[in-house]
């Protein structure tokens, strides 16, 4: 375990400059990933967990901008920020340069899986086609070897009938079967690290099941490692080794999944897994989390989701908690941004409960009292964005 | 119950029967609609043209009623047709064929008017509250749109019930004057349900209202949904791909596969003890938040026919993982599981090219069937196997095998000759589940 990880993210914090102002969607975000583990990334929409995955690969585009921290991979600085003589921020010298990146990380070492597999592809060139230019670009393969490879690749990933499909384009197929595709591609140049962005989303659950089934069966073959970017905590349970709950663009709580579902630190994860409806279980009454979640263009003070907590109290108004270790689980830290545990020493205890700070289901009548008449309510109801 | 909610307490209707009742309820669709769609082209007849349209099979032969005061949770992956028998339920869309009753009363009796009319007891929720709020129009004129249309109150009362209505989805009455983008996914569609609510339904179609929510929201909405149920004596189709929030909200719960009804039971049952091989893999692929639980995940293989041309009989037996051996022949031990792998692998072409020897070893052991299905299987592995007699193109010498196996096999099993339907004897009443199985 002492082994430097496949995978250093330190710090990194991820802006977008907008006239309404500047929203902090990934705000100092710290994780690693190891060799062939699958590591979660969860959250509601407007976490950042989409953002902070695509800034992994440099993929945040303007208003956006990577404006803090560090992204190690094997050992090499793929990302760095240092400040110049002006005091602006530069890139580090020893960071790799944006051509690096594309020619040797992207693809070769580092491939992704969106979620909307028809975007990926272009609609008018054979799925074939596509899966075998990139492997004569990203491999150096001649045009008929990487024609054998990518037919390979298809029947790797359980399409049927490979050499017919090849020539077929991407409307032929089913939302499953491009999903199929898109693994097939990034696992075409044997990458170490693939980022999936909520891949198994848009699809039917027994295709969702076809597809996990299909990522444990390739990742137990060729020890690739995921970085799993997802909402559903059961799709968690079921493939990840570790997890990273986001609220707001922080990271609250990090630890082994199954330290995070039985040894839960962080009120936000509870309160998450209190509010889904249960396919194994009748659950009579949901507790749903009260509000929604606040715009990252101006966070709530303290603890974020100190309004919205069950567990608030003063305390937690004044005090930013930053993710500290709580607990240990089984010789792996397991990390909470709370200040109810005593690594904070902040006199928890001793402060007094917020108002309304109870696990009362108000049955909604949160969002409308919570506004108070607000100029815009929009401004605490971001759930529509991402 | 709040006296001024009701408006039509003295309408109540307190029969016995149920609410809702279909009797072989089918909507077809037409492939295409343009002028010479359909139109086919073939030189060998005479006349050479002929118009045959394609017909999407989307709702075929559904019966099923929904009891007063229920929630009836109707679940499927896309495609399966869950929607469109939603509205057409609703006479947003005119059923192909079949008969539905609301209170008693066959729906395709009524005329224009008297139709408009039964509207106003039957509304409908959907799933995108986004683009199902007009934005020019304001929260108040929304909600007061359907009493305008069904000429209920005054507008003086239809603003003050307005107003009560925002307050019983949970959404503060002074947000009346404002406008739909101001509001959150979870607002907008409380916003849906206050206009639902208005003209004072008994029957509500839900059509995925939650999908599109984040957890933490879809348990508020559900938590209002099921509040306001009691408060109006509502009764709830609930439209859902999501297992889990189908097992949450439901009663009883019925299962669609392709346009079919495939299993229909009380909640519980259906989701302790699925009687269709269908409703059990469907429950065994859904990611259950427990990593401890590390039980089999049951994975279906194959993907949804086109229901353009479904299959016969049963709609499922494509892909059943129990598919019943055609009692053509006679089967001991592993024989017919072995037979169905092989048969499903040919027609997908899930295996490369290999010897004949090594597709007898891989897929049945060493050992092939005995008697007549021995030698149909041996006929298509010389078919397949790479050392093989037969000639000819290799995608022909595979569809070749396919066909003699699914003509041998898949077409002989009872699966593929009758189409499945038994009531079941349960705890909590009767069951319905279409699968030869329980025969």
């Amino acid at each position: 375990m002492s082994s430097e990880p496949l995978l250093r993210v330190e710090n990194l914090k991820t802006q977008f400059f907008t006239e309404a102002g500047t929203v902090r969607a990934v705000d100092g975000i710290s994780f690693e990933v190891r060799e062939g583990e699958i590591v979660g990334l969860v959250g509601e929409s407007g976490a950042g967990k989409s953002v902070a995955s695509m800034s992994i690969m440099g993929l945040v585009e303007a208003p956006g901008e990577i404006v803090g921290g560090e992204i190690t991979y094997k050992g090499e600085t793929i990302f760095g920020l240092e400040e110049g003589p002006d005091g602006e921020l530069r890139k580090r010298d020893d960071a790799l340069s944006d051509e690096e990146i594309r020619t040797r990380i992207r693809g070769n070492e580092i491939a992704v899986i969106f979620q909307d597999p028809m975007e990926s592809l272009n609609p008018v060139f054979t799925v074939g086609g596509q899966l075998r230019e990139f492997i004569e670009l990203n491999r150096g393969l001649e045009a008929d070897e990487a024609r054998a490879e990518a037919i390979d690749m298809l029947r790797e990933v359980g399409i049927p009938d490979p050499e017919e499909r090849y020539e077929e384009y991407p409307h032929q197929f089913s939302g499953g079967m491009r999903q199929r595709v898109l693994i097939a591609m990034a696992l075409a140049c044997e990458p170490s690290l693939i980022i999936a962005d909520e891949p198994t989303t848009a699809l039917d659950v027994t295709v969702e099941g076809q597809i996990l089934e299909l990522v444990d069966e390739l990742q137990s073959k060729y020890g690739t490692s995921f970085v799993w970017v997802t909402h559903d905590l059961g799709v968690v349970a079921e493939i990840c080794d570790r997890v990273n709950v986001m609220y707001l663009g922080e990271i609250v709580e990090q630890a082994p999944v199954d330290e995070l579902f039985y040894e839960t630190k962080h009120p936000y994860t509870d309160a998450l897994l209190d509010s889904i409806p249960r396919p194994d279980r009748t659950v009579t009454e949901l507790e749903a989390i009260e509000g929604v979640m606040p715009e990252a263009i101006e966070p709530p003070s303290g603890c974020r989701f100190h309004p919205r907590c069950p567990d608030a109290r003063e305390v937690c108004k004044r005090v930013h908690p930053e993710t500290r270790v709580v607990a240990d689980a089984d010789g792996e830290p397991h990390r909470a941004a709370c200040v109810k545990h005593d690594a904070f020493d902040v006199d928890y205890e001793g402060s007094p409960p917020l108002a309304g700070a109870t696990r009362e289901t108000g049955d909604g009548v949160a969002e409308g009292t919570a506004s108070e008449l607000a100029p815009n309510p929009a401004d605490d109801g971001g759930e529509g964005r991402e | 119950m709040s006296s001024g909610l009701r408006l039509d307490e003295d309408r109540e209707y307190d029969s016995e029967g149920p609410l809702l009742e279909l009797d072989g309820v089918s909507k077809h669709f037409g492939q295409e609609s343009g002028l010479f769609a359909g139109l086919q082209f073939d030189a060998s007849e005479f006349p050479p043209f002929s118009v045959e349209q394609e017909r999407v099979r989307a709702v075929d032969d559904v019966s099923l009623e929904v009891r007063p005061g229920e929630t009836l949770g109707l679940v499927g992956e896309s495609g399966c047709g869950k929607s469109t028998l939603g509205r057409t339920i609703l006479r947003l869309l005119e059923p192909t064929e079949g008969d539905i009753y609301f209170k008693g009363e066959n729906l395709a009796d009524l005329g224009g008017e008297e139709l408009r009319q039964t509207r106003s007891d039957m509304q409908m929720i959907f799933q995108d509250p986004q683009s199902s709020l007009d934005p020019r129009m304001k929260v108040g004129q929304i909600i007061e749109e359907p009493m305008r249309a069904h000429d209920m109150l005054d507008d003086e009362k239809r603003e003050a019930r307005a107003k009560e209505l925002l307050e019983k989805v949970g959404l503060d009455p002074r947000h009346y004057n404002r406008y739909p983008h101001a509001f959150s996914g979870g607002q907008r569609q409380r916003i849906n349900l206050a206009r639902a609510l208005s003209v004072d339904p008994d029957f509500v179609v839900c059509d995925e209202p939650v999908s599109a929510l984040d957890v933490s929201i879809q348990a508020q909405v559900l938590n209002t949904m099921e509040q306001l149920q009691r408060e109006f004596g509502l009764t709830y189709l609930f439209i859902a791909h999501d297992l889990s929030v189908i097992r949450h909200i439901s009663d009883r719960v019925a299962v669609m596969y392709l346009g079919h009804i495939i299993e229909l039971a009380g909640k519980e049952e259906l989701f302790e003890n699925p009687q269709h091989p269908y409703t059990r893999a469907l429950l065994e692929s859904i990611p259950v938040p427990e990593p401890r639980e590390n039980g089999s995940r049951g994975v279906l293989e194959g993907e949804v026919p086109s229901p353009v041309d479904p299959p016969s009989g049963c709609r499922f037996r494509t892909r059943c993982p129990r598919l019943i051996a055609p009692d053509t022949y006679d089967w001991t031990g592993e024989e017919w599981p072995r037979t169905r792998a092989f048969m499903r692998a040919v027609k997908r072409r899930t295996f490369e090219p290999m010897p004949a020897a090594r597709i007898e070893a891989e897929f049945f052991d060493g050992t092939l069937p005995r008697g007549e299905a021995g030698s149909i299987v041996a006929e298509a592995i010389d078919l397949v196997a790479t050392d093989g007699e037969a000639d000819g193109d290799e995608a022909d010498r595979w569809a070749a095998a396919t066909d003699l196996l699914l003509e041998s096999f898949a077409e002989a099993s009872v699966c593929a000759r009758e189409r499945p339907a038994y009531e079941l004897e349960s705890g909590d009443g009767e069951r319905f589940a279409a699968c030869h199985l329980h025969r």
